[in-house]
């Protein structure tokens, strides 16, 4: 029909059509020339949390965008979930953001292949610990700074526990009072409340176990402890598993991810956090929760003073400048850490510790007490774990799965860890 | 559509191309306009069917075929995301067969899941919609009732609901409570977690469901009525009319939700917290797929996975059609 019609003009508008599809198919990505610092800049900051912390990371970057006018930070915060997904994905693509938060097990995957701004260059480090900064510094560069710590802490709760007529351990405790404490708990409450959430699978609790021990869960090398600890530790669950002082399995595995929520539930007892969690699960629940150390830490304390997560700067950022004075002004700025509270933990640049922890309520004063004993009394801080240690990590609890479920014996499966480690990391 | 061929040549032409011939020509005379406005025409007919296709065909070869290659090109390295990647050859492929027991659990589970799943939902769904072919009052009503879940199984938001839902403190405990029965965690159990999944699977019957009932409907009546005449019982009908006369659309959503079933991924991936359930019994294909890509900066490897999944769902597919000979009657 249009054949006859027009053949001349219809080739014409196809021709037409077809460009402009083309050209609105082009990648329009305008490349950025930085040149001056009086230049409008446009810089992507990343970070996870919850809405407290996204309520006072976004005040305090409201207050950056007025001491720098020509500085406006566009803001991308989420929760935790599919965080390191995102972030890889936009690094694929090239649109990495400009400054995010990240945390440690994944740093050397990033650092070692050049991915991340050498920061000693360009952020003061003044009124920093050099520990700290030995921890985040990989090949020689300081690859990311401490943007919260926090330490290990175990949990208690208090309302539930003595309405059973028994009383929570505090202070120095034995893995060994834990088990007792635990399987009383279970006998008192006629069966329906465990004393602790099963933690044969956490890898960050068997992390300061190992440091009891004197040994470290991963070191640069790969794995650092004895298969004989790794067999004790997973012999000492499957004994509070028998005696019922642990929760069931198909519940453990339930609330795998965040144990905390057990006790929020009234599923059980204890377990163990980190104290900057503690603030947020105490809001949660009625009950009175106490945050006490770990058990075992009397002598040889196995907790440290532990990077909850770090700033980094994008290799692919195109105002690395403009970046890094984002990042000195959340670290090493008093103001900054005024209103950014001690959410994210406790500050490492002693210098702002003190406007940070200004208007602390009395869960996190409790933190802080945690806190401070384990600078005073704690072993030191792991480096950062080598690449491929996402994957030995989820390996750690998969394998502690099938011990909980009594498809392994302890002592089978931590030979069969040992090995199977070996060769992800290898 | 007329063939336009170039009179000069010709031997003899229809009426149809001579009245083409005459509205080619154009005013100066006729042979000398004839060809290139032909030729004009012709060209202008062929391609225009492709103008109109061109912008599927931008998608398909820019955001479909182009990024299969590349994921082909990529099976065959070592590719972290994070820096370029390394050629190794077949590398991953071996490993995946050889040394990699977690990938020989992922399959097992899918198998098992599609196996299960899809012939359940798909009896489910003609046993529903053979209830509604008997002409029930508000049939449009429940029709849409049944498909909605078909729309929302899919995704994360359903999936959250699930996981509540089958967890310890649950929905489906608090009405088994109602009967005294005591229940567990469904999804923290390695032997129940993945039938919390088939029932979800389940739930999404809507879409083969209406399908089967328009087909239900094209039955002829007379083929029951002949039936009835003979003395046939309800169940020999159902064996000996409907299900022949509805195979053709049981092959296609067999087909169809088979090769849906193998990619299952959202369910599994909420419902077990990304983690593949307890004790890797709910590990999707697409799942472990997905945590070798990105939480084990192994994309490479995974896009061998991601290759082998095309594959076998063709094969699949290329069986089921190869049975169907055998028992699918096309009405001719």
């Amino acid at each position: 029909m249009f054949t006859q019609r027009n053949p001349k003009g219809l080739k014409l508008a196809a021709v037409a059509a077809g460009a402009a599809m083309m050209m609105s198919l082009a990648a329009c990505s305008s490349p950025e020339s930085e040149t001056d610092s009086d230049e409008p800049i446009e810089l992507r900051m990343a970070w996870w949390g919850d809405d407290v912390r996204h309520e006072v990371t976004n005040a305090a970057l409201d207050r950056f965008e007025e001491l720098n006018p020509n500085i406006t930070v566009i803001r991308d915060f989420s929760g935790f979930d599919g965080y390191l997904d995102k972030i890889t994905t936009q690094y694929t693509g090239g649109n990495s953001p400009d400054v995010f938060q990240f945390y440690n097990e994944v740093l050397v995957e990033f650092a070692s292949r050049g991915q991340l701004v050498d920061l000693s260059e360009n952020v003061s480090t003044d009124g920093w610990p050099q520990e700290l900064l030995d921890v985040s510094t990989v090949d020689g560069e300081l690859a990311a700074m401490p943007f919260g710590l926090s330490t290990q802490g175990f949990i208690f709760d208090n309302t539930a526990v003595e309405a059973l007529g028994l009383t929570a351990p505090t202070g120095d405790y034995s893995w060994d009072d834990l088990a007792e404490f635990a399987a009383e708990v279970r006998s008192a409450s006629g069966g329906s409340l465990a004393g602790v959430t099963d933690l044969s699978h956490g890898y960050q609790v068997f992390e300061v176990w190992a440091k009891q021990q004197g040994e470290d869960f991963l070191d640069a090398d790969g794995l650092a402890f004895s298969e004989e600890t790794l067999a004790d530790y997973w012999q000492y669950w499957a004994d509070l598993r028998e005696s019922g002082g642990a929760t069931a399995p198909d519940i453990t595995s339930e609330y795998q991810g965040t144990p905390y929520d057990a006790v929020v539930a009234g599923v059980a007892a204890s377990t163990f956090l980190f104290t900057n969690q503690y603030d947020g699960v105490q809001g949660r629940t009625p009950n009175v929760i106490s945050l006490e150390r770990f058990p075992g830490e009397g002598d040889d304390a196995g907790q440290y003073l532990r990077t909850a997560m770090n700033l980094v700067i994008s290799k692919q950022s195109k105002h690395q400048e403009a970046a890094a004075k984002l990042v000195d002004f959340l670290l090493n700025d008093e103001e900054a850490n005024g209103i950014l509270g001690l959410n994210r933990g406790f500050p490492a640049n002693a210098n702002v510790i003190e406007a940070a922890s200004a208007g602390a309520n009395e869960n996190v004063q409790r933190a802080i007490e945690i806190f401070e004993s384990v600078r005073e009394n704690g072993a030191p801080a792991p480096v950062p774990a080598p690449a491929g240690s996402g994957t030995v990590n989820t390996l750690f609890a998969e394998i502690a799965q099938q011990v909980q479920f009594g498809q392994l014996t302890p002592a089978d499966a931590a030979k069969q860890f040992m090995a199977q480690a070996a060769s992800e990391l290898g | 559509m007329t063939t336009l061929t170039d009179p000069t040549g010709a031997p003899e032409a229809s009426s149809e191309e001579r009245m083409g011939d005459a509205r080619a020509r154009g005013p100066q005379g006729p042979r000398a306009r004839k060809s290139t406005s032909l030729r004009r025409a012709i060209l202008a007919e062929k391609i225009a069917p492709y103008t109109f296709l061109l912008p599927w065909l931008i998608g398909f070869f820019v955001i479909t075929l182009g990024p299969m290659l590349y994921s082909l090109y990529l099976s065959f390295t070592d590719f972290s995301m994070l820096a370029p990647p390394e050629w190794v050859g077949f590398d991953n492929y071996i490993k995946l067969f050889t040394n990699d027991p977690k990938y020989l659990d992922a399959v097992r589970v899918t198998v098992v899941y599609v196996l299960v799943s899809v012939p359940l939902q798909l009896a489910f769904a003609l046993l529903v919609a053979m209830a509604l072919n008997r002409g029930l009052r508000g049939l449009s009503l429940y029709r849409s009732i049944y498909y909605l879940p078909s729309l929302i199984g899919a995704s994360v938001a359903v999936a959250v609901l699930w996981r509540q839902m089958f967890g310890s403190n649950g929905l489906i405990n608090q009405i088994l409570a109602w009967f005294g029965i005591e229940g567990m965690s469904w999804i923290g159990n390695p032997e129940t977690a993945l039938g919390t999944l088939v029932i979800l699977n389940v739930w999404t019957f809507g879409a083969p469901m209406v399908i089967f009932l328009a087909a239900l409907r094209q039955v002829p009546q007379y083929l029951y009525e002949a039936a009835a005449v003979d003395g046939i019982g309800r169940w020999g009908s159902f064996r000996h009319i409907t299900l022949p006369m509805l195979s053709p659309i049981v092959l296609f959503n067999l087909v169809l939700q088979m090769i849906g079933a193998f990619q299952a991924f959202t369910p599994a991936f909420v419902v077990s917290g990304g983690t593949g359930g307890p004790v890797n019994s709910t590990l999707f294909y697409t799942l472990y797929l997905y945590q070798r890509g990105f939480t084990g900066f192994q994309m490479g490897y995974a896009s061998a996975m991601a290759w082998i999944l095309f594959l076998v769902i063709a094969l699949v597919t290329a069986v089921n059609f190869w049975f169907s000979r055998y028992w699918v009657h096309y009405d001719d």
